[in-house]
């Protein structure tokens, strides 16, 4: 009994492969115990439904590129003219109908020549937080010294955005058009969902996903990560692999509906949240008061209710001198 | 295939709607089979749609003499291998970048239960070398010979079988983990009480 030929004969024999003669063979190793509970068990595996992981892939996306490869090309062949078949009339009309349109062309002047769609930027400031309607209908939130460009109407085969910070997108459902955040070497990629994608620098995404479901690709490495409801992603720069955990998503991302959410933080990080909510510095050196815990979220509230908020909770003292902050 | 051969005969009489119907049969495992050379799923389903335009522009020229779940699939790698070479990937060179994750977290040693492996089968199976793993699907999913597999890759039916074996004997070596994990005692008693009975008959 040799290992190596049970093995053929199994593959064989599972692969429908094998001739008479060597299904003899395989039963006459059958008659062992182990070898024939090693083939009992690939053969259950053998009788199992592979599942294919299909959600990759949308039909709907894939006959629309199909469609539109064939429209595109009924078109320019539409408009080849055959060759064999022009006459000298044809050749005189066309002369024609050249002269004519460079004279319309010379007349019209230059300005004529309609450039590709155009890209809007849209930039938020320190403490600033925008609210952009996309062409689409889609709107996307920026947060806090955040850049996104977008053009006046989107490609038919894909709306793309670029974003440099921290943005939360509300996107309107299109199967056959997806929604592409680009920033740096990372792709997010959705059908219509609400999500959010914090973009620093080369190296440091991290998207958060409020509803449906997104794909995330870092095009360099080709890793990419599926992520739905609650499901937060970062790259790894050092591993070049994207981590993924599970996050309360709304508490993250209701910055975008003007909440300033304090959720079991020290007071150090909520001066921190504070000081880029509205755009400001605080200066505060007491461990006591920093150390402490708070729970707290505020509706589009100012800075001072915010701050008369804290003090009653801490018991601190502060002066406001422009755009400082001194906490005693 | 008998539906198959009236489809291709319809594309060969401009009907857009057959071709279409075509698509919708084999999209999904064209997708994945493409998805095995260029990775990225946008990537693929252009594959895919360029594969299927093609069949359209060339549908007066159509000639599919074999099977054409077959033919699907050559046309699929050779224009997968084609946008790899565009963007001056080479296959070989994701296929080092790839053997060096490791998919599951699997080890020898730990140990699996039940449903465990029931859900993991799938994740070993992502654990093979690229090619092994390719020919395992198209056999395992796609249903094709030896012979078959052989024409698509354009390798010898002798590579095709040593790749299977392969990914065979890898596959039972996580049955033989599950099982001596799951019902230890019972295992090593039955077979020790058959080599006895060999030993002593």
């Amino acid at each position: 009994m040799d290992n190596h030929i049970f093995y053929e004969l199994a593959a064989k024999v599972l692969t429908g492969e094998a001739s008479e003669t060597e299904n003899r063979r395989l039963q006459k190793y059958l008659e062992h115990t182990e070898y024939r509970k090693t083939y009992q068990w690939l053969q259950q595996e053998w009788q199992k439904e592979f599942r294919q992981h299909s959600d990759e892939f949308s039909l709907d996306r894939g006959l629309y590129l199909l469609r539109k490869k064939i429209k595109t090309s009924e078109q320019t062949i539409r408009k080849a003219p055959r060759l064999h078949h022009i006459t000298l009339l044809r050749i005189a009309a066309a002369v024609i109908l050249f002269l004519g349109i460079s004279y319309a062309i010379y007349h019209t002047g230059q300005n004529k020549n309609i450039p590709p769609s155009e890209y809007l930027a849209i930039s938020s400031t320190a403490g600033e937080r925008k609210q952009i309607t996309l062409p689409d209908g889609s709107v996307a939130y920026l947060n806090a010294q955040a850049t996104l460009r977008y053009p006046e109407t989107f490609d038919r085969d894909k709306r793309r955005v670029e974003l440099h910070g921290k943005a939360f997108f509300e996107v309107r459902r299109n199967p056959e058009q997806p929604f592409v955040v680009y920033s740096g070497d990372f792709e997010t990629t959705v059908l219509g969902t609400t999500f959010e994608v914090c973009y620093k620098d080369t190296t440091h995404i991290n998207v958060t996903v409020a509803t449906g479901k997104v794909r995330v690709a870092h095009r360099t490495t080709g890793e990419r990560v599926i992520l739905t409801r609650n499901d937060h992603a970062a790259f790894d720069a050092a591993k070049q692999k994207f981590t993924t955990s599970e996050v309360h998503a709304e508490h993250l991302t209701d910055w975008h509906r003007n909440i300033l959410h304090f959720d079991e933080i020290t007071v150090k990080q909520a001066f921190a949240l504070i000081e880029k909510w509205y755009g400001i510095k605080i200066n505060c050196t007491s461990e006591a008061i920093l150390t402490q815990k708070i729970r707290a979220s505020y509706h589009n509230e100012s800075l001072e209710n915010v701050l008369q908020s804290l003090q009653f909770m801490t018991g601190f003292e502060y002066r406001q001198n422009n755009d400082t902050i001194t906490i005693k | 295939m008998e539906q198959d051969k009236l489809l291709v005969e319809r594309i060969r009489n401009n009907d857009q709607h057959a071709l279409e119907q075509l698509f919708r049969k084999y999209y999904y495992p064209l997708c994945q089979f493409a998805g095995s050379f260029v990775k990225s799923p946008d990537i693929a389903e252009e594959v895919v749609s360029d594969v299927f335009f093609n069949i359209w522009q060339n549908r007066n020229v159509l000639d599919i003499r074999n099977n054409l779940k077959s033919y699907l699939f050559i046309a699929i790698k050779n224009q997968s291998l084609n946008v790899l070479k565009k963007n001056r990937i080479s296959f070989f060179d994701m296929e080092i970048s790839e053997s060096q994750q490791k998919v599951s977290g699997l080890t020898a040693e730990s140990a699996l239960d039940y449903a465990e492996v029931e859900k993991r089968i799938e994740t070993i199976i992502e654990e093979l070398p690229p090619q092994r793993r390719i020919i395992f699907k198209l056999n395992r999913l796609e249903g094709f010979k030896y012979k078959e597999i052989a024409d698509i890759l354009q390798i010898s039916v002798n590579t095709v079988q040593k790749q299977m074996i392969e990914a065979i004997r890898y596959i039972s070596q996580y049955e033989s983990q599950f099982f001596v994990s799951l019902v230890f005692g019972a295992f090593t008693l039955s077979s020790v009480l058959t080599r006895l009975h060999l030993i002593i008959p």
